[in-house]
């Protein structure tokens, strides 16, 4: 879909700003944003796709309005409350309670067992490739184009290279389709390829070369 | 949406209390998780592969080839980098990494992303005028014999460069040499 977080040559943004010591959070608050990520990802209530979904579906002026983090904390307030494992007048409730009482610390039980089980998805990975019995489409050197439609729903297909011409440079393993795992819609693999583009083709201007990792039905033959 | 500091810690509260009562995380789960992050994953590691990679030729070329294989011989990856490809800065070719959809980052070898990664500023900007980018917001003027080539994160692979070792470090040994590597020359938007 088209989205706000779809962000790659998108005009009006100033200088980045570079700063070679910032701490890794700057609020207390994104540190556990960042914690409850990992830990609600880590037991599964959610996987990558969906989550990356939730933050895509924002409105727009909202998107660009908010932090990174707080991006975050709303996807994982859309998710947990569109699954069901949290309901959304609880869990506003209890946000207003912590705005009455602000030095209140959340209370509860310790699971030690969590920690491992993160640790070992830490370790391991959470790897989404999967065999497929297909052999790839493309080859390296072929030329493809991008396809152009603008699919409702999740995709990784950045809608800078929609419609372009480029040249497979290299081909990859077969991973999770985010179109569909994004939406409960099934795994269905396919072939990942590296692609180049040519600056100048993409942005009329620039003498550089983009290249883009794509799944393979975001690909057609050039000719 | 535009939230204070006091809404945001209060939504942040509020969503971690409903897990623990829930039973779904602990009280303890939220810190453990994150001091991982802040004490055993970072730039250092990504440092001592390309260190490793200065020093050893055939350890080089295996990096180039596979670098998830590579870096495992060193005991780095996992989540978020199950997949890696390192890209090899030279005279003529300089590599700059970037994700434009949201903030894929190689995690085991470079830790968590910095806030100028994910900006919405160097997300829009690199893949269309890296060479602007890269010379007026990192100090970093490449000459025009420089061929640059962006790598958009938008799949699996997770991308680091590696970065040329500079003139005069001949005699240095491998830890040394790990000590001057930065995450911005891993990124590429810094040589050393």
């Amino acid at each position: 879909m088209d989205g706000p977080h779809d962000l790659g040559g998108a005009p009006g943004f100033g200088p980045v700003r570079f700063d070679p010591d910032e701490p890794l959070f700057d609020h207390d608050w994104q540190r556990k944003v960042f914690g409850l990520t990992m830990a609600t990802s880590t037991i599964g209530l959610y996987n990558r796709d969906e989550n990356r979904h939730a933050r895509e579906r924002m409105p727009a002026a909202d998107y660009r309005a908010t932090g990174y983090f707080e991006q975050w904390l709303v996807a994982m307030e859309t998710n947990l409350t569109e699954l069901g494992v949290l309901d959304a007048a609880t869990l506003r409730a209890r946000v207003e309670e912590f705005l009455a009482a602000p030095d209140e610390e959340v209370r509860g039980k310790a699971q030690p067992d969590l920690f491992e089980l993160f640790r070992d998805t830490l370790e391991f990975g959470a790897s989404l490739d999967r065999p497929v019995p297909t052999p790839p489409r493309y080859a390296v050197g072929d030329h493809v184009r991008a396809v152009s439609s603008a699919k409702p729903g999740h995709t990784r297909l950045p809608a800078y290279v929609r419609g372009h011409l480029g040249v497979v440079r290299r081909v990859d393993p077969a991973f999770v389709l985010p179109d569909t795992n994004a939406h409960h819609e099934g795994e269905h693999p396919e072939h990942t390829y590296n692609v180049a583009f040519n600056a100048h083709d993409l942005w009329e201007k620039g003498d550089h070369e983009v290249r883009v990792d794509v799944w393979e039905s975001y690909l057609e033959p050039a000719d | 949406m535009v939230s204070d500091d006091a809404e945001l810690r209060a939504r942040v509260k509020a969503l971690e209390s409903l897990l623990v009562e829930r039973g779904l995380i602990g009280t303890d789960t939220v810190d453990q998780i994150v001091e991982v992050y802040e004490s055993e994953i970072g730039p250092l590691l990504g440092a001592q592969v390309v260190a490793r990679a200065w020093v050893d030729e055939e350890f080089r070329e295996r990096l180039l080839a596979d670098a998830t294989a590579a870096c495992w011989e060193l005991d780095i990856g996992g989540l978020q980098g199950e997949k890696l490809v390192a890209v090899e800065n030279t005279d003529t070719v300089h590599h700059v990494v970037v994700c434009t959809l949201c903030s894929c980052y190689p995690w085991p070898v470079l830790g968590i992303p910095p806030n100028w990664y994910k900006s919405p500023e160097y997300r829009a900007r690199m893949v269309a005028e890296p060479r602007r980018v890269l010379a007026e917001d990192f100090g970093l003027p490449l000459g025009e014999d420089v061929e640059i080539r962006v790598q958009d994160s938008s799949a699996e692979v997770r991308y680091f460069t590696l970065p040329q070792r500079p003139a005069g470090t001949e005699d240095w040994d491998e830890e040394r040499l790990a000590g001057i590597v930065t995450r911005e020359s891993m990124v590429g938007v810094a040589v050393l």
